[in-house]
């Protein structure tokens, strides 16, 4: 009953943010933009230039959101603004290069025994390349197949595995410097 | 390409995170939401508006061009109008040169008819107004021709109008000046008394008419090329 009632709730607020009413608009705001800048970060390094991007999506939100059928999870469209959002944006900041290995791609084994903190988690993420870290956050965080990024990102399938693989092999480097690290210590 | 164990944990970790948003950012989003809803009125009467206007305009066009095409017509009419006012002036002219010059011999002779009245006596005086009438008639005889020749003249004039609207001038002119010039000197060795002022008034008279010609020739002329010139601006 908590849910139906919950669902009854977000679809009136939805109404209302539609018929630009800007208290409805804030709410939602409110709900979902702490998770969003989050998403953001996963992106862009600065935190400032990732609000001003969570920003521009929010105002894509609010804009189009007589476009949403209200039929799929409402966080997940947002989300979903928000990574386009981040794509085209770090796009409009620098060229992203998305270059195919000819060599083909290889399976990169990680530890097992290994735990991170999320500032660590954030900073290993941080450290790839654009490109790597597009694919990688999209396969391994968004869930999406290969096939997906590579329409996404109008790449072939081959380059997005290709560059998530280079992403792998990085972040194996890394997280065997971050080791190394704790061992000194 | 499965997921390892370091994969799914930062997934997990990273899901749950929440970044805390300035608290300047739902102003700048409020700002923003605002500055694009302005625009978003109903501006469907000037989309309307703006139809009509150029549905308009365009017809407006459209008749137009048709109106300039009839109005070129006028214009070619109108180019060849002057040459022909300007031959029907000329020989209205000359034909009342001529007239006049007829005239001016009959008062001559009649005046001399009376001088000698007055002086010899009415034998003589008979004789004479037999001579004088004779004299006249055959003036007037002599004269008839000359006339007849300029009425024809005119005619075949005309008729060459009619036949081509597209004659040029300076033909035209060149083909009645010598009849002009014959006529005057039939009628000067027909009158052998000719007050030489009358003339030389007349003969000014007819430099005028020259230089009129040669204005209206000019301005004949320049109508003609604006006339070409429209014309081709309105092919193209």
């Amino acid at each position: 009953m908590k849910v139906i009632n919950l669902h009854q709730e977000e679809n009136e607020i939805i109404d209302l943010a539609v018929a630009n009413n800007r208290q409805a608009q804030q709410r939602i705001y409110a709900k979902f933009s702490p998770k969003m800048l989050s998403v953001c970060r996963q992106y862009i390094k600065d935190v400032h230039i990732a609000e001003d991007v969570m920003i521009t999506a929010f105002m894509k939100v609010f804009v189009n959101l007589s476009q949403f059928e209200k039929k799929g999870s409402f966080e997940g469209w947002i989300r979903r603004i928000m990574i386009n959002e981040c794509i085209s944006g770090i796009r409009a900041y620098k060229k992203v290069n998305f270059i195919e290995d000819s060599n083909g791609y290889e399976e990169i084994e990680y530890e097992t025994d290994l735990q991170f903190s999320v500032e660590d988690i954030q900073s290993l993420i941080d450290s790839l390349p654009d490109g790597y870290k597009i694919v990688f956050n999209l396969f391994v965080i968004e869930g999406y197949k290969h096939k997906e990024i590579a329409t996404m990102l109008g790449i072939t399938e081959g380059t997005s595995k290709s560059q998530f693989s280079q992403a792998r092999k990085m972040l194996k480097s890394q997280i065997e410097i971050l080791k190394n690290r704790e061992k000194n210590y | 390409m499965k997921k390892s164990v370091i994969e799914k944990q930062i997934k997990e970790k990273l899901a749950t995170r929440e970044f805390t948003p300035s608290p300047a950012s739902w102003d700048r989003l409020d700002a923003m939401l605002t500055v694009t809803e302005k625009p978003k009125r109903n501006f469907k009467w000037v989309y309307f508006a703006a139809s009509v206007l150029g549905f308009l305009l365009i017809s407006s066009l459209y008749f137009n061009q048709n109106q300039k095409e009839i109005a070129i017509r006028k214009n070619d009419i109108v180019v060849n109008e002057p040459k022909i006012v300007l031959k029907k002036k000329f020989d209205s002219t000359a034909l009342y040169s001529s007239k006049k010059l007829i005239s001016k011999s009959l008062v001559l002779e009649s005046h001399e008819v009376e001088k000698t009245s007055n002086e010899s006596n009415n034998s003589y005086v008979s004789v004479k107004t037999v001579n004088l009438l004779t004299h006249l008639e055959e003036t007037q005889e002599q004269q008839i021709p000359i006339i007849n020749q300029i009425i024809n003249q005119k005619a075949e004039q005309q008729v060459v109008l009619r036949k081509s609207k597209y004659v040029n001038v300076d033909e035209l002119l060149a083909s009645v000046d010598p009849l002009s010039k014959k006529k005057n000197s039939s009628i000067l060795q027909s009158n052998v008394v000719v007050n030489s002022n009358e003339l030389l008034s007349q003969v000014d008279g007819e430099l005028e008419l020259s230089f009129r010609e040669k204005a209206l020739k000019v301005v004949n002329q320049k109508i003609k090329t604006a006339t070409v010139a429209l014309s081709n601006r309105n092919s193209e």
